[in-house]
């Protein structure tokens, strides 16, 4: 039968491919790049080919639907039904499930082969003005799969909770606004869990597999794991995935080395492999670090020569040669079937990693080698302005990027709106639990943003507050439910509401 | 006997798995993904039968077929087409390019090299 290494390079590969498979999908739906739909098509159908072989029916069944789904789609790549988009999101989602774990519960794929066909039979029957009426619940959306949701999904879902919110804001009836009140909550709990993966479980995964690689490899190691509570993207933190099973494969693989030549270096027979994370501002430092004999610079150097990929005369530069190992298929292995695959796979990692914003560096020397991944992790918080709109029912907010300004005339300047009316909602008496202002003279606040600036119409002066965003809009859309104090507010963003933004002028354009 | 066989596709993966199994059943095989490693192994090691792959970006396989078919030194061993797609499908495209047989990839690793076991003792020489 087909050896374990062979399946899991097969695995490993096919994860990365999906990787792409997603990385083009997502370019298409944002329009970048209509044509995008050849180069799925090409990453599926190897896919395909390699799930038959290695005897993967369930995911081979998968790709032949995805591979008519995105057929479907390249008729019209412009004008993408939203059932074929659910559905292609899911069977990317299904794809990499199956790849990741050898026994996938809670897919019904029998189900899901169904759905799919019954959205192309639709798709290819119904008449493209129609296509667009039928719209998959938003229930059906919070149940697919939600750890590798699509972005785009998950700012649509946004998008569709922030509505139901302001439904519920201005909704009259005890039922109809419990009713509301329970869809938002639910709706922003499945969000929240859609946008933040832990880091601590992803490294659970690895350190069993790595255990298994040194006894087969005959090594002794001790893995040291380092806790910290960092929340990342569930998108981040598959490309996490994939560095941490690279770079902890090569630290046992290529870095420590066999007992009896560790005891002959001098050192401890068993060899350590740390990871330790480090939260800085914005991003994470995750390091994997071993006590291995360093990277073999005597060896890339000899292959760098050999395939005459370095100039001989900085051959001696091992900033020059570490650069080589993050080169595509790059290895010094003479063979294939290494237990760490073909190349040691940093050009993957490197590649991972900088479609998510993130990056990679190595230092190593004759004691050993640390790989240091760098991610982004989640922004949550977001400084900002908080005040009562002028029926002082509403807590609203602005970011912080905004300078206020209280104009303190006595009758409110004319040009000032209400922001509450500018979104056109129209709330109902006593629909929060805010206490009620402290003075119900209203307040013309003037904000300032580069050349933008709003005149609004609140019930308190602005203070500066820490929001947590909950349910995370795109920055172009012009609201967004954040909390402060644990209080469900209104984030405008006055720049995407016409009635509230204007620009400033002569005398900003003059300066 | 132990047939010579030479493998042509475009993912390694596919490649080094197929040729495993292949291994494993009897066969003799090599395999590869380059074209031109692919035209020197068939003229130096003659193998007994040539699995090609049908989607590469270098070539399809129907192409390497006829190509494989006007050249003298090739003309004469026999091809047999290998991909995902459906079997039906397959046997039509097969008999397009004029290959000598096909194999399709969806039953599996087993049925792939039992299939083609069956397919050297029929078309072999």
């Amino acid at each position: 039968m087909i050896p374990a290494e062979l399946l899991e390079r097969f695995r490993l590969s096919s994860l990365e491919r999906v990787g792409r498979i997603e990385a083009a999908w997502n370019r298409l739906l944002a329009g970048s790049e209509p044509g995008a739909t050849q180069h799925m098509l090409r990453e599926v159908h190897t896919l395909k080919g390699d799930a038959s072989v290695a005897g993967a029916t369930d995911v081979q069944q998968l790709c032949q639907k995805l591979e008519d789904l995105i057929e479907a789609v390249d008729e019209r790549p412009l004008d993408i039904a939203d059932d074929l988009e659910v559905v292609v999101t899911m069977a990317m989602q299904f794809i990499g499930m199956l790849l990741r774990v050898r026994q996938a519960a809670g897919i019904d794929l029998e189900g899901f082969v169904r759905q799919v066909d019954d959205v192309l039979r639709e798709t290819r029957t119904l008449p493209i003005a129609q296509r667009r009426i039928k719209h998959t619940s938003l229930r059906e959306i919070a149940d697919t799969p939600s750890d590798r949701l699509g972005d785009a999904t998950r700012q649509r879902l946004a998008i569709a909770a922030t509505t139901v919110f302001l439904e519920y804001l201005s909704a009259r009836g005890t039922t109809s606004r419990g009713r509301l009140r329970g869809a938002w909550t639910t709706l922003r709990d499945e969000l929240g869990r859609t946008q933040a993966a832990e880091l601590a479980p992803l490294f659970e995964r690895h350190v069993a597999s790595a255990i298994e690689l040194a006894r087969r490899l005959g090594k002794q190691i001790e893995i040291d794991l380092a806790f910290a509570d960092v929340r990342i993207e569930p998108r981040v933190a598959e490309a996490v995935d994939i560095a941490l099973l690279h770079v902890i494969r090569n630290a046992i693989d290529h870095g420590i080395e066999l007992p009896a030549d560790r005891a002959r270096a001098g050192k401890a027979e068993q060899g350590r492999v740390r990871v330790r994370i480090a939260p800085r501002d914005g991003s994470v430092d995750i390091t994997i670090e071993d006590d291995g004999g360093g990277i073999d610079f005597a060896a890339i150097r000899r292959i760098a020569l050999a395939n005459q990929l370095i100039d001989p005369a900085r051959a001696a530069d091992e900033a020059a040669l570490l650069e080589l190992v993050y080169a595509p298929g790059f290895s010094t292995k003479p063979s294939v079937t290494e237990l760490s695959g073909r190349g040691v796979g940093m050009d993957a990692v490197k590649s991972a990693l900088a479609r998510v914003g993130g990056a990679v560096r190595i230092a190593t020397s004759p004691r050993g080698t640390a790989v240091t991944v760098t991610v982004p992790t989640l922004v949550r918080h977001l400084a900002a302005y908080q005040f009562l709109a002028p029926s002082a029912t509403v807590s609203l907010a602005v970011s912080a990027r905004w300078t206020p300004s209280i104009d303190r005339a006595p009758s409110p300047s004319p040009h000032a709106v209400d922001p509450l009316a500018a979104i056109q909602l129209a709330v109902a008496q006593r629909q929060t639990s805010i206490e009620p202002p402290p003075t119900n003279r209203a307040l013309t606040l003037r904000l300032r943003w580069g050349f933008l600036e709003a005149h609004l119409r609140a019930a308190t002066e602005p203070r500066l507050v820490t929001a947590e965003r909950i349910c995370s809009t795109p920055d172009d859309h012009a609201i967004e439910v954040v909390t402060v104090d644990g209080q469900e507010t209104l984030l405008l963003r006055p720049e995407h509401v016409a009635e509230l933004a204007v620009t400033r002028g002569r005398t900003a354009v003059g300066r | 006997m132990k047939y010579r066989l030479v493998l042509i596709d475009d993912s390694q993966n596919a490649l080094d798995m197929m040729a495993h199994v292949l291994a494993e059943a009897g066969f003799e095989v090599r395999a590869m993904s380059s074209l031109r490693r692919f035209v020197n192994t068939v003229l130096d090691w003659k193998p007994h039968l040539i699995v090609t792959d049908l989607h590469m970006p270098d070539m399809s396989g129907a192409e390497l077929c006829t190509w494989l078919r006007q050249q003298m030194q090739t003309a004469r061993i026999p091809i047999v087409l290998c991909s995902s797609a459906p079997e039906a499908e397959l046997a039509k495209l097969a008999a397009q390019a004029g290959a000598d047989g096909f194999v399709s990839k969806q039953a599996g690793p087993v049925a792939l090299s039992l299939r083609l076991q069956q397919l050297c003792e029929e078309i072999v020489w």
